[in-house]
């Protein structure tokens, strides 16, 4: 779900799901004859404190932890949930009991056999207050309980009906891990957590590498991989590289077969001469937006709220500082979701709109530096951004915003700090603007941000709803597309509750949440998968 | 940070040293009339953004070019100079306040206060420079305050070292001798006769020192916690070029002169400045 | 350098006095460094609880929250947190990282080894840049004296992040050359050391040229000429040596600054080490592993002290008279 430490990266949604444009040579490959060999992946992500997706839950550890952990279901680039370790599944029609039948020749790689006992294993070891899961916890909040049917089938009684209970069971963090390998307590498990996928840790020297070693046995593929069997490589090595000019270096001396956040500059260049693959695949859930707080003044007007949303020219800003590789969002929601909705009318540029607006909202005086004022005080808001999850462009984005806003005469304080800083000042409710990034996959990930539910922070004060929205029919919107069975029924109550988010101007989003990854062109066949937009090995080969 | 210990010390004859310090002076004049008077000299405005003309080429419109959000660079760069300077000058100051204090304590209060101030110089270059300076803008926040103590921390023993040896030195000269016979109370002594003969090193280090904070700073900038935007401070501006180094090179390269010109001509400055004082002790 | 006037004892004796000196002062020196990292770590906004559980953003239970600091001791008064602190330290105990679950101990004994290589071998090209720069610019000739000095000032002036980033461009971009990354082999080696040798060669060479004109202005110098000993033999063997002195003197505290160096080397390269680490400890609000850290790098640093003030007082006995 949220949280995505480091940098991502912005890049035209060309298309939803995963997009592999070929262009490349056949160059002579650094390969055997089969196309294996040593993969080098080089992430500007954070590197993960537990490889164990189970424990804390973010980004850098589901990309890690993608290699090596598989789930009970998948979702196909149409967004349809595909089978993975479950073969079929079917709900009751009070939408509170949940079977499974499991695949019965799938093992550990520790040799533990996959099966009912191993769900409900995993399902405890997530719903235990020891584990400190967080995103895995919220997927399987409405589990009340596991009954091992059979070795094959298992069934999960519901405390409430959870219509993204599958796109919940897709993601890595509600990964299926070898129970034997979770009794050997977390300090271990972190280091070297134990799945069915298609490969297994070797090693992990700390801020280096992670070393990742073929899985021989390796025959439970996702429905839509066309492997099934072993993958080509003998290994990846999995290198931590934070600084995006040496990573891309690395990827031009051929040090990496493949780089993640690639920075706007280097993505349009590669676009352009076709050197490198380029692999595009916006992360799932919540759209890159800035949220804006309507918990207090000034933002608790919405008249406000639509000025600085319409007031300034997004559109120019986004073109070229991200030299035209990607597209304005118009929706709250990834346009990896088919669920997304998106209204480009309601920020239409208008600045001769916008200041009526705040003419209309009373701020009509001006102070000396050219800045509105209402009753003496300055239309000031304050932004704080957090240097890891905001890479240059965005941060030069905001700085333009910033710009813009002073034209209409708001004044807008950026203040770049570090993550727990961040965290604090919104705890604190010192922020009138904050971009935020949460990854999920489905429309559920609507519920999270925009219920009111999720305005009051948990003890460790972290709260989802930024935007602070209260509004009792959003609330039922959301509760009944939860609880709903039917599916365009789910589909209509979630367009209704972006209609609201969106024209209530509580979100200005800016782009998809992108991921962009750029391959050598001795590699194929590499593709990110239509979940959380993790890349995926299954399929891939050096050219030969 | 004692690198301003090695910077004071005496530089021996060197061929073109006057061309040079008058070169240095007039940079230093430049930079300096930027700092005070920067829309006087900028040809347009630092914050104004065009997303339409980003990343141009330095031509005859923008001689230094243009950044990510259209700004004119060499308008950032002369409007970053009040920045930059100021952080240099008060981080020096923090850091020369500091490194008196303790070496008026340790070269004047006898022999404790000498092993104590002492020690406290090694805990702090015992103490990684950059992680002190990490703590505080952890601390205290980001910003330019918290950039300017920062750095004006991590600078002062060094400056207590040198204060305080000067002291010695200056005590069991002919003069202070001569004071003591004479009957002189030590405050008098302190005031009359050795403030002076330390004061005129102060003027040195603190001209070698500014240079040497702005370089600092622009460290803290990588680290993302230095400058905030939109403010042009040139390591601000450095590290924001650094991201667009092969596309918009001038970017960079444009601040990364001007720090050298600036760090260099202060440097000059300083050593023709301390020849000087040499000269007369 | 620590006491004002010594009266006069046995060599032995005084040497047995400055030892136990050093070693007091050291060990005064670790102890006030753990304190100033303990209460700055208490200062820092967020709560040590969370950084335990996971960070920042996770969303920890009440309960969780409260075992944890009762387990780690949070609710104690500070001075007693402190003197905890302080007690565990004094027996060799680093504790456990936060972010890491791992005993510290374990963490930063490979990362020290990794940092310790960098630092040396970046003195050890720092030495080798600045000794012929210095030689150069000490030829007599006005342009190269003008060149050197540029060159000085020039390497002394460049901040590590921008130096890398042109290293990078040029040596592994543009030429294909070298590694831009650390690949654990002697060539990914070369750019880091570089980075940090760089500004380093050029306070040395500062230093160094100044002492080697006054060594070659000085008596002895005259007098060896003199005798007849050729120009090269001159400035090789007699002046340079006297002008080395101060740029021993110099490594001792260049050790410090390439500490501070490898936080910004270490990250752009990929490698693993102290000063990387260092950063990320202090924004997970990691204490046990920030306290180690500046601990062990603070112990590097008084050790190299005493050696270098060991090896002074070997090579010029006058130091204990002068102290």
């Amino acid at each position: 779900m949220h949280r995505m430490s480091r940098p991502m990266i912005a890049l035209a949604a060309v298309a939803s799901g995963a997009l592999i444009l070929t262009g490349c040579t056949a160059d002579t490959a650094p390969s055997g004859a089969d196309g294996g060999g040593t993969f080098v992946y080089a992430t500007g992500d954070a590197e993960p404190d537990c490889l164990d997706p189970h424990v804390g839950g973010n980004y850098p550890q589901a990309l890690a932890g993608s290699q090596v952990i598989e789930s009970l279901v998948s979702r196909n680039d149409d967004g349809e949930i595909v089978p993975w370790l479950a073969t079929d599944w079917s709900v009751s029609s009070d939408g509170l009991t949940w079977d499974f039948t499991l695949r019965d020749d799938v093992t550990f790689t520790d040799g533990t056999d996959f099966d009912a006992d191993a769900v409900a294993a995993n399902i405890a070891h997530l719903q235990d207050p020891d584990t400190a899961s967080s995103t895995g916890y919220l997927a399987v909040q409405k589990i009340a309980d596991v009954e091992t049917v059979d070795s094959d089938q298992v069934r999960f009684h519901l405390s409430q009906p959870d219509s993204a209970l599958l796109e919940s069971l897709s993601q890595t963090w509600v990964g299926m891990q070898s129970p034997a390998g979770i009794e050997r307590g977390m300090d271990e498990n972190c280091e070297q957590p134990i799945g069915t996928g298609p490969f297994v840790v070797s090693e992990w020297a700390h801020q280096d590498h992670i070393t990742f070693t073929r899985n021989d046995d390796y025959n439970s593929a996702p429905a839509d991989a066309k492997n099934s069997g072993p993958v080509a490589f003998d290994s990846i090595e999995w290198r931590f590289l934070p600084d995006s000019t040496s990573r891309y270096a690395a990827l031009q001396s051929g040090d990496v077969d493949m780089i993640d956040n690639v920075q706007p500059d280097v993505l349009a260049s590669a676009l352009d001469d076709g050197t490198f693959t380029v692999l595009n695949a916006p992360r799932t859930g919540a759209s890159n937006r800035i949220e804006l707080n309507a918990g207090k003044a000034p933002f608790d007007d919405q008249r406000v709220r639509e000025a600085f949303a319409t007031g300034i020219d997004i559109d120019a800003a986004i073109d070229s500082l991200f030299f035209g590789t990607v597209d304005r969002s118009f929706s709250p929601l990834s346009s990896a979701e088919p669920a997304a909705y998106s209204d480009p009318s309601a920020f239409a540029f208008d600045s001769d709109h916008a200041a009526d607006l705040l003419d209309d909202a009373g701020w009509t005086e001006r102070d000396a530096d050219g800045y509105r004022t209402k009753d003496g005080t300055r239309l000031s808001l304050s932004f704080p951004v957090s240097t890891a999850q905001s890479i240059p462009a965005e941060q030069s984005l905001f700085d333009q915003i910033a710009a813009g806003a002073r034209d209409l005469g708001i004044e807008i304080n950026i203040e770049l700090m570090d993550l727990s800083s961040w965290y604090e000042a919104l705890g604190a409710n010192e922020y009138d603007l904050v971009s935020a990034p949460y990854t999920k996959v489905g429309p559920d990930v609507l519920r999270i941000l925009y219920h009111s539910s999720g305005i009051e922070p948990a003890p460790s004060g972290y709260f989802a709803n930024h935007s602070q929205v209260d509004l009792p029919e959003l609330d039922e919107a959301l509760d009944q597309a939860s609880a709903s069975q039917d599916d365009a029924e789910r589909r209509e109550l979630y367009q209704q509750a972006q209609e609201i988010i969106l024209s209530g101007h509580y979100v200005v989003p800016l782009y998809d949440q992108l991921n962009t990854f750029l391959i050598s062109p001795d590699v194929t066949g590499v593709r990110a998968m239509p979940t959380l937009s993790t890349p995926s090995f299954v399929d891939a080969s050096f050219a030969s | 940070m004692s690198d301003i210990e090695l910077l004071t010390r005496r530089h021996s004859l060197t061929a073109s040293r006057h061309t040079g310090t008058v070169l240095a002076g007039a940079i230093a004049a430049v930079l300096v009339l930027c700092a005070v008077a920067p829309g006087l000299m900028a040809p347009a405005d630092p914050l104004a953004v065009n997303p339409h003309d980003s990343f141009a080429a330095p031509s005859i419109a923008h001689l230094f070019g243009t950044d990510e959000s259209g700004r004119d660079v060499l308008s950032r760069v002369i409007f970053g100079a009040r920045d930059s300077l100021t952080i240099g000058a008060a981080a020096t100051g923090i850091g020369l306040i500091g490194g008196t204090v303790l070496g008026i304590i340790g070269g004047l209060l006898g022999r404790w206060a000498h092993a104590v101030v002492g020690r406290v110089i090694e805990v702090f270059f015992a103490f990684p420079g950059l992680l002190l300076a990490l703590l505080v803008i952890v601390v205290a926040g980001p910003g330019p305050m918290s950039v300017i103590i920062a750095v004006g921390l991590s600078t002062a023993p060094g400056y207590a070292r040198i204060i305080q040896s000067r002291i010695l030195q200056v005590r069991v000269s002919p003069y202070v001798e001569a004071a003591r016979v004479l009957g002189r109370t030590p405050l008098r002594i302190l005031t009359r006769t050795i403030a002076p003969n330390t004061a005129a090193p102060l003027v040195v280090l603190a001209t070698l020192g500014i240079g040497q904070a702005i370089v600092w700073a622009a460290s803290l900038s990588y680290l993302g916690l230095g400058a905030q935007p939109p403010s042009p401070e040139w390591g601000a501006m450095l590290n924001n070029g650094r991201t667009y180094l092969q596309t918009a090179p001038w970017m960079t390269i444009m601040p990364g002169l001007v720090i050298l010109a600036a760090t260099m001509s202060f440097t000059v400055l300083g050593r023709a400045l301390s020849r000087r004082t040499e000269g007369r002790a | 350098m620590t006491s004002i006037a010594a009266p006069p004892l046995s060599r032995a004796h005084r040497i047995g006095r400055w030892a136990l000196q050093r070693l007091v002062g050291g060990v005064v020196v670790l102890a006030a460094t753990a304190t100033i990292v303990f209460f700055a770590m208490r200062l820092i906004p967020g709560d040590p609880a969370e950084a335990i559980l996971g960070g920042p953003g996770s969303q920890t239970s009440a309960e969780a929250l409260a075992r944890v600091r009762a387990e780690y001791g949070l609710d104690d008064p500070l001075g007693v947190q402190y003197l905890h602190h302080l007690a565990r330290l004094a027996t060799g105990d680093l504790g456990t990282s936060y972010s890491l679950r791992m005993p510290v101990a374990d963490v930063i004994g490979p990362l020290l080894v990794s940092t310790l290589v960098l630092a040396f071998s970046a003195l050890a090209v720092a030495w080798a840049l600045a000794v012929p720069l210095t030689l150069f610019s000490t030829r007599g000739s006005r342009v190269a004296a003008l060149v050197g000095n540029g060159l000085e000032l020039t390497a002394a002036s460049l901040p590590h992040f921008w130096l890398a980033s042109i290293l990078i461009v040029t040596f592994s971009t543009g030429l294909g050359w070298l590694p831009p990354i650390s690949t654990g082999g002697v060539l990914g080696l070369v750019l880091p050391t570089l980075t940090l040798a760089i500004p380093v060669a050029g306070f040395l060479a500062q230093v160094m040229r100044d002492s080697l004109l006054d060594a070659l202005a000085s008596p002895f110098v005259l007098a060896s000429r003199a005798r007849g000993a050729g120009d090269a033999r001159v400035r090789f063997v007699h002046a340079l040596r006297h002008a080395a002195l101060p740029g021993v003197n110099l490594t001792a505290w260049a050790f410090g600054y390439l500490v501070s160096g490898a936080v910004v080397v270490e990250t752009i390269f990929a490698r693993p080490g102290l000063g990387r680490s260092l950063v990320s400890a202090v924004l997970d609000r990691d204490v046990p592993l920030v306290t180690a850290i500046v601990v062990v790098t603070a112990a590097a640093y008084v050790l190299i002290m005493i050696v270098a003030d060991a090896a002074a007082r070997i090579a010029d006995p006058r130091i204990e008279e002068r102290a």
